[in-house]
């Protein structure tokens, strides 16, 4: 691989190739596949981007963006002969115009950063993944990531206006723009969630959202998760709309209050619900008022309203530092993702209960339960194979018993690498095919990301803890 | 299942025959089911001959011009409301189901799909999917994409293909739901649709004003977006003419009842607005509209006037004092300004023929387009005769977003089988 050729393009301190340099981006967030790319180049501008991915065209290299490598599906997983075109340079806001709710930004900025950017003129940046102050706006377009507050907010798409996008051919295209209903075929909503397979957006016109004027924040305890999720069905049918809906269990409780974050979440709780209302004041208040009546008709043991916005910031971070809390239980976490419609989560965290017992796996449930968006987290020790294969095999029947329930395979961490194998128990072989010329249009030579999201191509990539998957190399 | 005449003098029918011209099919087949419609599509291909999906044909002049005659595809028979899950607030709907048909199905377990497009009663959901239709509630609730959870489609190849599900949620597959958005079909032909549904508001207050002047006009969209106002609509509406505008200011609020109360309170008190005489009006969900929300429907709508032009303009709110200028300067049509947004309707009459434009309507046309551009805006239109379509293109994809849409269009139909020539060749 002729490595100078990039140095030429972005500087030789921007060409990562040594093996320490490297290491880093073996792998995202999901540590289960590792791969060292050949290369790690990280361009300044987007028509270093573009010059990068005509070089990877010219000589047929496979290529991946990355932007924070907080990704849980494998989706910056590197390919072995190809290189990671690493976009955290890219890490400006361009321009804010607050009359217009509109902000355009590179890439490569952090996603909190942002709403604490706006802060100041009354605005935020709505999608709020757990990663927010890690993750990168790119790669939240890649997987229309979302967060606790999409019930009422939506996801990623609802929030791009428009796009730069460097195609997989190399051109710069401007997709949409900060302009509402632009007529012609959606582009821009086509490319969010795309997983980088449909080229690399460099420049995001991102619109955002006015700070409410009143946010009540409730936890409410149950000893009975069953009873909790009943609530949150009733809830939505009382026609209230939360921001957030958010549901703990007993053993996620619990390592919450033995770690640093120490949320005040009550321990002798089977599950906790935290609900956050917001908007303006006589809406909220209406809501509260309904919210506290069917919790109190729904078992709730305790109530508790955050009075400060001190006690409000401590609940919630509970909830978004759960999963690293979890890491106190063993060695390795491996956080499922998968949907089920609101109405059947009482019986499908029974089953995610039954298929634990049977493969012998530690599970934990954090999750967004007014969408009904699981997060079975299985707690295991990597150095034991056997707990590796049970883990996988529970992960996979839990995702199929949310099929079965008439959900889906992932609510926001995306395909990727992890699941593309199973996409098959989600949609035929002709929805796949259409999937995959809908991929073909936009990635012909499918040079960009290759591998992810649709089943079929056999990868070179070591499952960290042994379990196998495809060995040969493509 | 065969052919019958395809009746362009019906009520949708004068625009949708203008528009459609020469391209006009002179035939159209009515399939009752999606393996009818299947068996059409293979029949089509084995014939060559063009397809043209049709809703209510409330918007045949979409798009681009149609490069081949072909068979009206009547979808009104697969109507079916397949999956209704009231505790999941999820909708599954055939395409040719009415879209007031499927409200007042919603409306009996206080649900609605919260969207209202220009015309209500004559569309249908496959339509409204196909065309990007708009909504008069789209400050609050956004547009029908944003409910669009996944679809069914029919190939130009005589498949089937589903994406996104039945959960409010979904990240598996890449999202077809929005390709197929605004497609008019040249994608694949929409069967059925599944949407997020909300619950109906306790309350929605219609709120409106007379206005005759750019100032009041822009004031009122700047007010409308004050910390604490949420509104589900903000419009201007009314008639251009040489140097004046007249017509009313609409605001609607949507939400528990206090709070639309409130909110009117806030709208009417803020800065150029106490001086207005204000009128609040409940919007029931069942009955009557009120007559200002006919009348903002009747802005959007060209389906039941065969010689209307229809232009839509985008624009950034803040640069509303210059777009209503500009629109002054024009002086001609019928306007609906959504001040929120900064979207607008511009309807104008014609004399219905697909022949030249007067000079001072094209000469007057090409200022706006350019004050609009001036100020970062774009104008483009939905319908009316060829040199205006010319003049203000349907399309806002730059060209490298073409090449894009040609390859999609390559992989999807490379027989360009499904109209032809809709969003390019």
């Amino acid at each position: 691989m002729d490595l100078a050729a990039l140095d030429r393009i972005v500087g030789r301190d921007h060409v990562l190739r040594g093996r320490a340099e490297l290491l880093p981006f073996e792998s995202d967030g999901l540590t289960h596949f590792r791969q060292r790319p050949r290369a790690v180049v990280l361009p300044g501008s987007t028509e270093e981007v573009s010059a990068v991915v005509r070089w990877c065209v010219a000589t047929g290299t496979p290529f991946v963006p990355r932007g924070a490598g907080t990704g849980l599906s494998g989706g910056a997983l590197p390919c072995a002969t190809g290189i990671v075109i690493e976009l955290a340079r890219l890490n400006k806001i361009l321009e804010v115009r607050a009359r217009d709710r509109l902000a355009r930004v590179q890439c490569g900025v952090v996603n909190a950063d942002l709403s604490v950017a706006v802060r100041p003129l009354g605005l935020h940046y709505a999608p709020d993944p757990s990663s927010q102050s890690a993750c990168t706006l790119g790669g939240n377009v890649a997987e229309n990531s979302g967060g606790p507050h999409t019930m009422k907010y939506g996801t990623t798409t609802d929030h791009i206006a428009g796009l730069r996008v460097v195609t997989t051919d190399g051109a710069i295209v401007e997709l949409g723009g900060p302009l509402a209903e632009l007529p012609g075929v959606d582009l821009v909503g086509t490319f969010v969630g795309s997983e980088g397979t449909f080229g690399i957006a460099t420049e995001l016109w991102v619109r955002l959202t006015p700070n409410p004027p009143v946010v009540r924040t409730f936890l409410f305890a149950f000893s009975d998760i069953e009873a909790a999720c009943r609530m949150v069905s009733r809830i939505v049918a009382d026609g209230i709309l939360p921001a957030a809906l958010e549901m703990l269990d007993k053993t996620t409780i619990e390592v919450v209050e033995a770690s640093v974050l120490r949320a005040g979440y009550p321990t002798n709780a089977d599950a906790v619900l935290l609900c956050e209302l917001d908007g303006v004041a006589p809406q909220v208040e209406d809501d509260a008022r309904r919210v506290r009546a069917i919790a109190a008709d729904s078992g709730a043991f305790e109530t508790r309203e955050a009075t400060t916005g001190e006690e409000r910031l401590k609940l919630w971070k509970g909830r978004k530092g759960a999963f690293g809390a979890l890491g106190r239980l063993s060695p390795d976490l491996y956080v499922q993702d998968a949907v089920v419609p609101r109405s059947r989560l009482p019986e499908i965290l029974r089953k995610v209960k039954e298929i634990a017992t049977a493969e012998k796996v530690r599970v934990s449930n954090v999750f967004h339960a007014g969408d009904g968006n699981l997060h079975p987290n299985i707690s295991y020790d990597g150095r034991d194979k056997d707990e590796v294969a049970r883990v996988v095999r529970a992960g996979e029947r839990i995702l199929a018993a949310c099929i079965e329930a008439g959900g889906s395979l992932s609510g926001e961490h995306g395909i990727g690498m992890e699941k593309r194998d199973a996409m098959g128990l989600l949609f035929s072989p002709d929805d796949l095919a259409r999937f995959g010329q809908v991929r073909r249009a936009f990635n012909p030579l499918g040079l960009c990301n290759p591998d992810k999201v649709l089943p079929g191509a056999k990868v070179c990539v070591e499952f960290r803890h042994g379990v196998a998957i495809e060995g040969v190399t493509h | 299942m065969a052919p019958r005449p395809f009746e362009v003098g019906a009520a949708a029918g004068a625009a949708a025959g203008a528009a459609l011209g020469a391209a006009c099919p002179s035939h159209a087949i009515e399939p009752a089911s999606a393996e009818q419609l299947r068996e059409i599509v293979i029949e089509a291909n084995v014939a060559d001959e063009p397809l043209i999906p049709v809703g209510g044909a409330t918007a045949m002049a979409a798009g681009r011009p149609l490069l081949r005659r072909g068979m009206a595809v009547a979808m009104g028979g697969l109507a079916r409301i397949v999956d209704h899950s009231p505790a999941d607030f999820v909708v599954t709907v055939e395409a040719g189901c009415r879209f007031a048909a499927l409200q007042a199905e919603l409306l009996r377990h206080r649900q609605w799909l919260a969207v209202e497009p220009p015309d209500r009663e004559q569309a249908t959901v496959g339509g409204m999917v196909a065309a990007a239709a708009t909504s008069f509630v789209a400050a609050q609730h956004g547009t029908l994409r944003h409910h669009l959870l996944g679809v069914r489609v029919l190939h130009a190849d005589g498949h089937f293909a589903k994406a996104g599900g039945r959960v409010v949620k979904n990240v598996a597959g890449y999202d077809l739901m929005k390709l197929h958005h605004g497609a008019l079909g040249t994608l694949g032909i929409v069967v059925a649709a599944t949407f997020r549904l909300r619950p109906l508001p306790a309350a929605d207050l219609l709120d409106t004003a007379p206005c005759d002047d750019v100032e009041t006009m822009a004031a009122f969209g700047d007010a409308l977006a004050r910390p604490g106002l949420v509104p589900a609509a903000g419009f201007f509406l009314g008639h251009l003419r040489a140097g004046a505008l007249q017509g009313q200011l609409l605001a609607r609020f949507q939400g528990a009842r206090a709070t639309v109360v409130d909110q009117a309170a806030a709208i009417e008190a803020a800065p150029g607005g106490a001086r207005l005489a204000w009128k609040r009006e409940v919007v029931e969900p069942e009955g009557a509209r009120p007559r200002p929300l006919q009348s903002l429907a009747e802005a959007g709508s060209c389906a039941n006037d065969g010689d209307a032009a229809l232009l839509t303009l985008h624009f950034a709110p803040s640069r509303t004092r210059e777009v209503a200028a500009a629109l002054l300067r024009f002086g001609a049509g019928r306007v609906a300004l959504d001040l929120v947004r900064g979207f607008g309707l511009l309807k104008l009459a014609t004399d219905g023929a697909d022949g030249a434009l007067t000079k001072s309507l094209a000469h007057g046309l090409a200022a706006l387009k350019g004050e609009l551009a001036a100020a970062g805006g774009v104008l483009a239109s939905q319908a009316g005769p060829a040199p205006l379509r010319a003049l203000a293109p349907p399309s806002s994809l730059t060209p490298e977003g073409e090449k894009l849409y040609g390859a999609l269009r390559e992989e999807l139909d490379p027989q360009r089988r499904i109209n032809p020539g809709r969003w390019g060749a």
